[in-house]
């Protein structure tokens, strides 16, 4: 009891409050005049002490009284409340609304600045590089001098990638949240007089699209109808985590620059068109010989788009340049779909036409794919007949496309025939998502995949390493 | 009224050896107030507060201490001048829906509120056929927006108490009974040793005391709220709560001791709440349940064990 009087005040006994309620006020109530002096303080010592004495006893003359001082405070309180918001601008919408499109120029100016930097980093690198490039990809390891048959039976392929898929479901189930969505498109033209640049552009707008992820989220909606038309997409999926973003993005500029060499003489300009959608790579290759000035120019405000309009202004960039050129190629332009369908295109991206590769499979697999992959559930029939692809790579009529699930498949006659590949060495075979695709020239390729794995080929598929 | 007042001549004379520096004070000119008008009013604020004995030298005290221009500007306002009350519109218009807002905390009450002291400030109340504003009351003893304010609390408190009283039919039958609860307050206590011990105990109290205990415990102020009232800081007014609480037991004990009461008695009477009390009998008429008096026994003797050695120490101190 004792303890408790000391925390919270002490309590009278409740006869006291009684008694102290029975006192009926004497005599008549002090004036408003007076209870204002003694309220303001203003009264002589005689009189206040009557007034004591009468508010000791009146409750009424208390409660004016307590009302009277009430504080200052109070009374700014309200004066917000009644005076109507005036100064509409100052409101509370206008200013939530402010802050949040203050937040989104800041990640802007952000990004720009990351992919600037990025750029010079590539720059200088790729100047010291120079034809080490080429070095780089011939170095890679090829330890496997007993890779196993290159091409499995697609029975096999089918019942072992079925254990796979189990697995990947779960593995993706985690990371398929962050599936995010950021779109950026990049073009490196492979012109071997003047490959630097552009590469270095390409590269660096590889590694920026890194740093962009898992902030466009807000596009995927938007994209997926834009999408199609752009004539290559790629993704890095956040579930391929940064490192396999790494592997992917260095990979691309050397590649890139030795398959300009066979085409050297002819002065080609081969184009890698990266859209990182959480989805597919593609390479396509252009024979024809752009002028680079408008090339770059037209390149040029890619770097600097932000990201979910970036696909569309390059296709129709692409599509001008061959446009303008005049020049159409037998061999097609590859894409992604927004939903993951294989798009081909004979019309330097003009008209795209969907790619069914596995008619004669009935897949199941796909099904489960795509319930897996929880990004673009609203297409259609055609998900059901068709994997769900993320990355694609063409390369005059060899293409290889590659998606979830280890989903690789392979043509040789520019998309009329395809078989199912299932890359393996010396007993461990891909698994995971397939999240990029190169292939420098027609024999040798590379494939990142979603565990952090790089398939090397150097004959076209026969035969694959580990990295 | 105040021109009833008998004026003295004390007052008189203070008020002629003032009138000239006080006129020129309050700025009465540009209102139409004339110097004897004024000279008027003095006499009537003086005659209604200054007692009758007192000498002209008390009563030039007093005259300085009013708020002349302000009381000037009330007056001039209640005798219909115009520009008068231009200048209290614009000053105090404002304010005074303020102030009635925060009085009655909500918005249509508060309208209501300021609307009806604007009436009678600008005296809807007729008397011999002239209308009569309450600003005539006003003296300037205090500071004008403080007395309208004062006026405005009145107000409320008087609204308040009457509206309190009216119980909707409703509320009575939800009650249990078309007829509303007799108040329970008057039930004679148990031991009216206990009643006088306590009277005698407060009495013993300052008046200030009385106030500080009433605010506190009966109208549940808080302690801040209860500072502002006396104008002392906030800490100060709960040492003083605490000393009093403590010393109004020791009393109320020592009282009944005295009239013949055992220490022991006296404690467990003081203890047990009147209305617990009855609220107890009345539920024991329904059904059997254990007195819960043991544990306010306990308490009690808990605490006088505690409190014994320290009883010396608490000497009940003037703060």
């Amino acid at each position: 009891m004792w303890g408790d009087s000391k925390t919270e005040m002490q309590d009278v006994p409740k006869i006291v409050i009684k008694r102290l309620q029975g006192t009926a006020p004497v005599g008549t109530h002090p004036d408003a005049d007076v209870l204002t002096a003694f309220a303001e303080k203003s009264l002589a010592e005689a009189e206040r002490a009557r007034v004591v004495e009468h508010l000791a006893r009146c409750s009424d003359c208390r409660e004016v009284v307590a009302l009277v001082g009430l504080p200052a405070t109070e009374v700014a309180a309200v004066k917000v409340f009644v005076t109507p918001t005036r100064a509409s601008w100052f409101s509370w919408p206008v200013l939530r609304w402010c802050a949040a499109a203050g937040i989104v120029a800041i990640v802007l100016v952000g990004i720009v600045q990351y992919r600037q930097r990025a750029r010079n980093k590539i720059l200088v690198s790729s100047l010291t590089s120079g034809n080490e490039t080429n070095a780089t990809v011939e170095s890679v390891p090829s330890p496997s001098a007993s890779a196993a048959p290159a091409v499995p039976e697609m029975k096999e392929a089918l019942s072992s990638t079925e254990k796979r898929r189990q697995e990947e479901i779960r593995k993706k189930a985690l990371p398929s949240r962050t599936d995010n969505l950021v779109e950026d498109r990049l073009v490196v033209p492979m012109n071997p007089a003047m490959p630097k640049a552009q590469a270095m552009r390409g590269a660096a707008a590889g590694s920026a699209s890194r740093g962009a992820l898992g902030f466009a989220n807000s596009g995927a909606g938007v994209v997926p109808k834009a999408a199609p038309p752009s004539s290559s997409s790629d993704t890095f999926t956040v579930n391929g985590n940064l490192q396999n973003a790494t592997a992917a993005e260095t990979p691309k500029l050397a590649p890139s620059l030795s398959g300009g060499q066979p085409s050297a003489a002819a002065s080609a300009a081969q184009t890698v068109e990266v859209e990182s959608q959480g989805e597919p790579i593609t390479v396509t290759t252009n024979s024809e010989v752009p002028d680079q000035l408008i090339e770059n120019k037209k390149q040029q405000p890619l770097s600097y788009q932000s990201s979910p309009t970036v696909g569309v202004v390059a296709a129709k960039d692409a599509a001008t340049a061959q446009a303008a050129s005049g020049m159409l190629r037998a061999s097609p332009r590859w894409s992604i779909g927004a939903d993951g369908s294989l798009l081909r295109s004979f019309d330097a991206g003009n008209t795209w036409v969907y790619v069914n590769v596995n008619s004669e499979q009935p897949d199941s697999r796909s099904k489960g794919a795509r319930t897996a992959e929880n990004t673009y559930e609203s297409n259609k029939s055609k998900a059901q007949l068709n994997p769900v692809f993320r990355a694609v790579a063409a390369n005059g009529s060899e293409v290889w496309a590659g998606g979830p699930a280890a989903a690789l498949y392979h043509s040789s006659d520019s998309g009329a025939h395809w078989a199912r590949v299932l890359p393996s060495s010396s007993g461990a075979t891909l698994i995971g998502d397939i999240t990029n695709i190169e292939f420098s020239d027609a024999r040798h390729g590379r494939i990142a995949t979603s565990a952090g794995e790089v398939w090397i080929t150097a004959d076209d598929g026969q035969t694959w390493t580990r990295q | 009224m105040s021109v009833t007042l008998p004026i003295s001549g004390a007052v008189q004379s203070a008020v002629a050896e003032m009138l000239a520096e006080l006129y020129a004070k309050s700025g009465c000119e540009k209102f139409g107030l004339d110097r004897e008008s004024f000279a008027a009013i003095l006499c009537g604020v003086a005659a209604k507060y200054i007692p009758a004995g007192a000498r002209a030298s008390d009563v030039c005290v007093f005259l300085r201490t009013l708020r002349v221009d302000e009381l000037g500007l009330a007056r001039a306002c209640a005798s219909g001048d115009n520009s008068a009350w231009e200048i209290f519109l614009t000053r105090y218009r404002e304010k005074l829906y303020l102030t009635a807002l925060r009085i009655a905390r909500e918005e249509s009450a508060a309208r209501d509120l300021a609307d009806s002291l604007y009436a009678e400030l600008y005296g809807t109340n007729l008397r011999d056929g002239a209308r009569v504003s309450k600003l005539e009351s006003y003296t300037g003893r205090g500071s004008l927006e403080g007395w309208l304010r004062t006026v405005l609390a009145q107000e409320f408190v008087n609204r308040y108490r009457r509206t309190k009283r009216l119980v909707s039919l409703d509320e009575e039958m939800e009650d249990g009974g078309q007829f509303a609860a007799p108040e329970p307050e008057m039930v004679p206590t148990a031991d009216s040793r206990l009643e006088s011990s306590t009277d005698a105990a407060l009495a013993a109290l300052s008046s200030k005391d009385r106030l500080v205990l009433a605010a506190y415990y009966l109208d549940a102020r808080t302690l801040a709220d209860v500072a502002r009232m006396l104008g002392v800081h906030e800490s100060t007014v709960s040492r003083k709560v605490d000393k009093l609480a403590k010393s109004l037991r020791k009393k109320i004990v020592a009282n009944m001791m005295q009239q013949g009461v055992e220490r022991r008695a006296a404690e467990e009477a003081m203890e047990v709440d009147v209305r617990d009390l009855q609220v107890n009998i009345r539920r024991s008429l329904g059904q059997e349940i254990p007195a819960a008096a043991f544990s306010e026994k306990e308490k009690a003797l808990n605490f006088q064990q505690k409190i014994a050695p320290r009883t010396k120490s608490l000497e009940e101190t003037e703060i």
